[in-house]
């Protein structure tokens, strides 16, 4: 793949700057990171590109942007929702619906089940990516917790 | 005297879970918030139950029971919003702020600005701009991308002040959004890619919220909610797909081509 072909996760980035602004976002720290989950959601999507599977593609694209969402929403001391709704922004499917509603309205049903079927698989696997980090990132988090209160126990 | 205290420790609770759902908050960052800050104020046997349309408080205190609900009719996403409350909820819970305190920072929160209107429009713009170069288009395709993405911002601002409803307001938008380039090609403008211009700007639409806090409270374990904003995806997704087959159904119908 040429330099030419990282284009798009330029425009993904700035996409989701203005997403951002959408969302009332103000911080300016928060606009780039949330932008910056977006480009690295599209840049991990472009780099599997030779891995078969759309649907494997979606779902550890989705599974690293939700990773950087959580890390961010971490340091920041945000709510990861903040960085996660813009991030994989650029994952929807979004062309599916359209070409889904496209074949319908030319009367092609065949062509319509199919694009329809792969709208909702790829939208099962970003939901089944967010869903798996942001479980086992609460998991830790419940661990330190615990963690924390034994050792306060003990000092008690 | 104690009495009026346990109210008005409700009512700041009730509030501050009401802006964080209103402003996109999951369900589960609601309850776990309101019990945390009434626990900081002594009540840690306080109930919360909170679905996307209703909060329900009730504070045990002495002999008595408190309750409050209120209802939650029409969400937003105010991610500035969401994050300063967040950020007052963690502080409250800490025992940081006093409860005068805390009323007084939930005041100024809602009472902040958001964006002028100009640059909320040029956010819409922009992002359905750079959306259909993203996935494939010309600067064309883009530039009319953008008057489709301020289009579609003018409509929804307008039906929410109407307070049409969740459904009407999506089919609307995305049938005014796919008009453009169906009436621009209709007219023999035959350089532009409808499919490029009408993917980029429907992206504005798409409830990435709701799919997003779905998961997430799925994980949680709070069913209710996410079935009802499960139910909410879909009903957009209709709405979306609705609107994008109106324009192409009467182009066909008066044409005879597509």
């Amino acid at each position: 793949m040429t330099l030419q072909d990282y284009l798009p996760c330029l425009y993904a980035l700035l996409a989701c700057a203005g997403f951002a602004v959408m969302f009332e976002i103000k911080k300016p720290m928060f606009i780039l990171l949330a932008s910056a989950t977006g480009m690295v959601s599209w840049l991990v999507f472009l780099l599997l590109h030779d891995i078969g599977s759309e649907v494997a593609r979606y779902f550890l694209a989705t599974m690293v942007a939700a990773l950087f969402a959580e890390t961010f929403a971490r340091l920041m001391k945000a709510p990861a929702t903040i960085f996660l709704v813009i991030g994989i922004v650029p994952l929807v499917p979004g062309g599916g619906l359209y070409y889904a509603m496209d074949a319908l309205i030319g009367g092609n049903y065949a062509l319509f089940a199919e694009r329809g079927l792969d709208t909702a698989a790829f939208a099962a696997a970003i939901a089944a990516g967010v869903s798996v980090v942001t479980s086992i990132v609460r998991m830790a988090m419940t661990g330190r917790m615990n963690r924390r209160e034994r050792e306060t126990k003990k000092e008690e | 005297m104690r009495a009026k205290q346990v109210e008005r420790c409700l009512n700041f609770c009730c509030e501050t879970g009401r802006q964080l759902i209103k402003n996109g908050a999951e369900i589960y960052r609601v309850e776990e918030a309101a019990k945390r800050m009434l626990s900081a104020f002594g009540y840690s046997d306080a109930e919360v139950f909170a679905i996307p349309s209703c909060i329900i408080i009730n504070i045990h205190d002495g002999e008595r029971n408190f309750t409050k609900n209120v209802r939650i009719l029409r969400t937003g996403s105010n991610f500035d919003r969401l994050d300063s409350l967040n950020a007052l909820s963690r502080k409250v819970a800490a025992k940081e702020l006093s409860i005068e305190a805390a009323e007084a920072e939930l005041h100024e929160i809602m009472g902040r600005k958001g964006y002028p209107a100009w640059i909320s429009y040029l956010g819409y713009g922009f992002a359905a701009f750079f959306f259909t170069l993203f996935w494939g288009g010309h600067a064309l395709d883009a530039a009319i991308a953008f008057f489709c993405g301020l289009l579609v911002k003018a409509a929804m601002g307008q039906m929410v002040r109407l307070k049409a409803n969740v459904f009407f307001i999506h089919i609307c938008a995305s049938m005014l959004l796919v008009t453009v380039p169906v009436l621009l090609t209709a007219l023999g403008v035959h350089i532009i890619h409808t499919d490029k211009i009408v993917i980029g700007a429907i992206m504005l639409l798409v409830p990435g919220i709701a799919i997003t806090n779905v998961m997430r409270d799925v994980i949680i374990g709070d069913f209710i909610t996410a079935v009802s904003k499960l139910a909410e995806v879909l009903i957009i997704a209709l709405a979306i797909a609705i609107g994008i087959a109106i324009p192409f159904g009467i182009l066909r119908a008066l044409t005879g081509v597509m």
